[in-house]
């Protein structure tokens, strides 16, 4: 009830609603363009808000926030080149429905579930602040490197046909992570002596190849430039109908949100998990997942989208950001003077009204332009590939070019690209390894410190896997790698006929 | 053997397992110079030798399926490219090489204008008035977007 008064002078402010419309308007356009990322705009609209004041800086960045992890699937159903990491496994689904005609109905289902997971990752974020903070603060490091292995376990399964060509994928994206400086002693590991390597590989650039500039060369290879793309039909889709995943949806929320409240995990593993949930319980999906399932686009969208609330919560109780947009959020708090951590609650009550109610009016503001605006930035579609490919390629330039302001990275670009074109003519799927790269660092991180902490224990074994939170995720883990060997897969489909 | 290096499947089973050796070596060495015990669970390349030890099975399940996969004919990956779009894929990343090269010297919008005017024709665009308009249009568009509007630097 405090909360709810504390939010209303917010969401009856015509200057706080029109900033948090900017935000919004300025997350679907970053979010849709190829190459441009959430946390790059966020990070640019630190500088741009430093002479704001705090909540006018909230009101902002909520706005570019929700709708930015929103719009990452515009790009992923409409191009096939996630936004963002955590609409890697959108393109699964939704660029097989675009392709079919059915981008509408695709983007209808993203706008409609990324709104549920919102307002159910800010509710989390309102309700279950405290107690989801102290589930946190349970987690050890080998906890988090066996929640990273369990989310690579899972996403092995995206390539439908080869599990182990998933997890192949999956280990060239861990071994990719670990090129670089060696978080623990700064010392340089697979570098091959370039220079520009120390720094690691950076993540834009190799998403942007992976998705943007390997769908140009597989387009140019195949002669799809010729092609005529289809229209982007209008399609009714009944209420009831949309509403039909909606319970499902609720268990896809609640792991973005428990996966976004773990720092580090973020929404890329938070939308693999809904994912692989998904498989697990809609028994027979409209399509079969990875050939244009809605079922796949509402698991993704309503978890990443619930990672929001999730993420936040470390961030302000404890001062831990989950993600790199809450990393960014962080330091226009200390910016503006405020200090996030177990007091904020009390100390900081205006501040989190703030956040609450412009992550509220960021996730109406969601819900609006996807139904207004996502359809007419899919006219993208509708330009002739001759003229939209070369577009996208020079975007895919400038988006790994502009975070570093490198060349070098533009080449990186080049590599993955070309890494990512042949993955694919040999079938195997590039999300796998994106998410290994992602989580690569975590994981590295991690493990060395979870094996150096047990290492002065008494009982080595006891103090890795001891704990019950630890046995669980080692369980779930070594449960899907068992239960996709090709001998069990086949003895439980018998079974199952019989 | 010459057959069976055909199959796609072999081949990568092959490349997964020369790079888990090649990792592996590499981590046993860097691990195996490091003095001290405390600083072995500390090296940089414990979690390199985990990730080499993984790769192992993961060739070996690779090169039985190839072996399963009776008269190592079935290939489930995509077929092969055509000798044209061999030469256009080419043509596309040559352009882009050369589009990097050009982007130091002659800046961005210039060199993205010949960029985009060579791209648009190789895909089959003949008429030259969209030719002409999209490449000089969406460089200062894009240039305006991204330097004027977001202070993103460009070449």
């Amino acid at each position: 009830m405090e909360l709810i008064q504390g939010m209303l002078p917010y969401l009856s402010s015509p200057r706080f609603i029109l900033l948090c419309l900017a935000g919004a308007v300025a997350g679907l356009f970053v979010g849709a363009i190829p190459g441009l990322s959430v946390s790059m705009a966020t990070a640019l609209l630190v500088s741009i808000t430093y002479t704001w004041s705090a909540t006018d800086a909230m009101a902002a960045i909520m706005g570019v926030y929700v709708v930015g992890v929103f719009s990452g699937a515009v790009s992923a159903i409409l191009l096939n080149i996630p936004g963002a990491p955590s609409s890697v496994v959108t393109t699964l689904d939704g660029y097989p429905m675009a392709r079919r005609g059915e981008a509408y109905r695709a983007l209808l289902y993203a706008t409609v579930y990324s709104f549920v997971g919102s307002l159910f990752g800010l509710l989390a974020l309102g309700l279950l602040a405290r107690p989801m903070t102290a589930l946190a603060l349970r987690f050890q490091p080998m906890d988090y490197f066996l929640l990273a292995l369990f989310g690579l376990s899972t996403v092995g399964g995206l390539s439908a046909k080869s599990y182990a060509k998933g997890l192949v994928s999956a280990l060239l994206g861990v071994f990719l992570a670990l090129i670089g400086l060696d978080s623990v002693l700064g010392t340089p590991r697979l570098t091959f002596g370039i220079q520009n390597l120390k720094a690691g590989i950076p993540t834009v650039p190799a998403l942007v190849g992976l998705f943007g500039f390997a769908e140009v060369l597989t387009a140019v290879a195949e002669g799809e430039a010729e092609h005529q793309p289809g229209r982007l039909q209008k399609e009714r889709v009944p209420l009831r109908t949309l509403l039909r995943e909606f319970w499902r949806s609720l268990v896809y929320c609640t792991i973005g949100t428990v996966v976004g409240a773990l720092p580090g995990a973020g929404t890329p593993v938070a939308s693999v998990l809904a994912y692989g949930e998904a498989r697990r319980i809609v028994k027979k999906p409209g399509r079969p997942f990875g050939e244009g399932a809605v079922e796949g686009i509402v698991a993704t969208e309503s978890a990443n989208n619930a990672c929001i609330g999730g993420a936040l919560i470390p961030m302000l109780t404890l001062g831990i950001p989950g993600d790199a947009v809450t990393a960014i959020l962080l330091s226009v708090f200390l910016i503006h003077g405020l200090q996030p951590g177990p007091t904020f609650l009390m100390t900081g009550a205006e501040s989190f009204s703030a956040i609450m109610a412009g992550g509220i009016l960021g996730s109406l503001f969601l819900l609006l332009l996807g139904l207004l605006l996502a359809p007419r930035i899919g006219r993208l579609i509708q330009v002739p590939r001759r003229i939209l490919l070369p577009i996208v390629t020079v975007l895919c330039v400038i988006g790994a070019y502009a975070c570093q302001t490198r060349l070098f990275d533009v080449g990186l670009m080049l590599f993955f690209g070309l890494l990512g074109f042949l993955l694919r003519r040999r079938g195997y799927s590039v999300a796998p390894l994106t998410l290994g790269l992602v989580l690569g660092g975590m994981m590295d991180a991690n493990f060395r410190r979870a094996v150096s902490l047990a290492s002065t224990a008494d009982n080595t074994l006891a103090a890795l896997f001891g704990r019950p939170i630890t046995l669980i995720l080692l369980a779930l883990t070594l449960v899907t790698l068992v239960g996709n060997l090709p001998a069990v897969r086949r003895r439980l489909s018998g079974r199952k006929k019989e | 053997m010459r057959h069976a290096m055909k199959n796609k499947t072999v081949q990568d089973g092959i490349a997964v397992l020369l790079l888990a050796l090649a990792l592996g070596v590499r981590s046993l060495i860097g691990f195996l110079s490091t003095g001290q015990r405390t600083a072995w669970i500390l090296s940089p390349w414990l979690f390199p030798l985990l990730l080499a030890l993984i790769g192992l099975p993961l060739a070996a399940a690779l090169l039985r399926r190839a072996w399963r996969e009776s008269g190592l004919e079935a290939d489930e990956a995509v077929p092969a490219v055509s000798a044209p779009g061999q030469r256009r894929m080419a043509a596309l990343v040559l352009l882009t090489a050369a589009y990097l090269v050009l982007m130091g010297p002659i800046r961005f919008v210039p060199a993205t204008m010949l960029y985009l005017a060579a791209l648009i024709r190789l895909l089959g665009e003949r008429r030259r008035g969209m030719i002409a308009a999209v490449a000089v249009l969406t460089p200062l568009a894009l240039y305006a977007l991204f330097v004027l509007a977001l202070s993103v630097r460009l070449p």
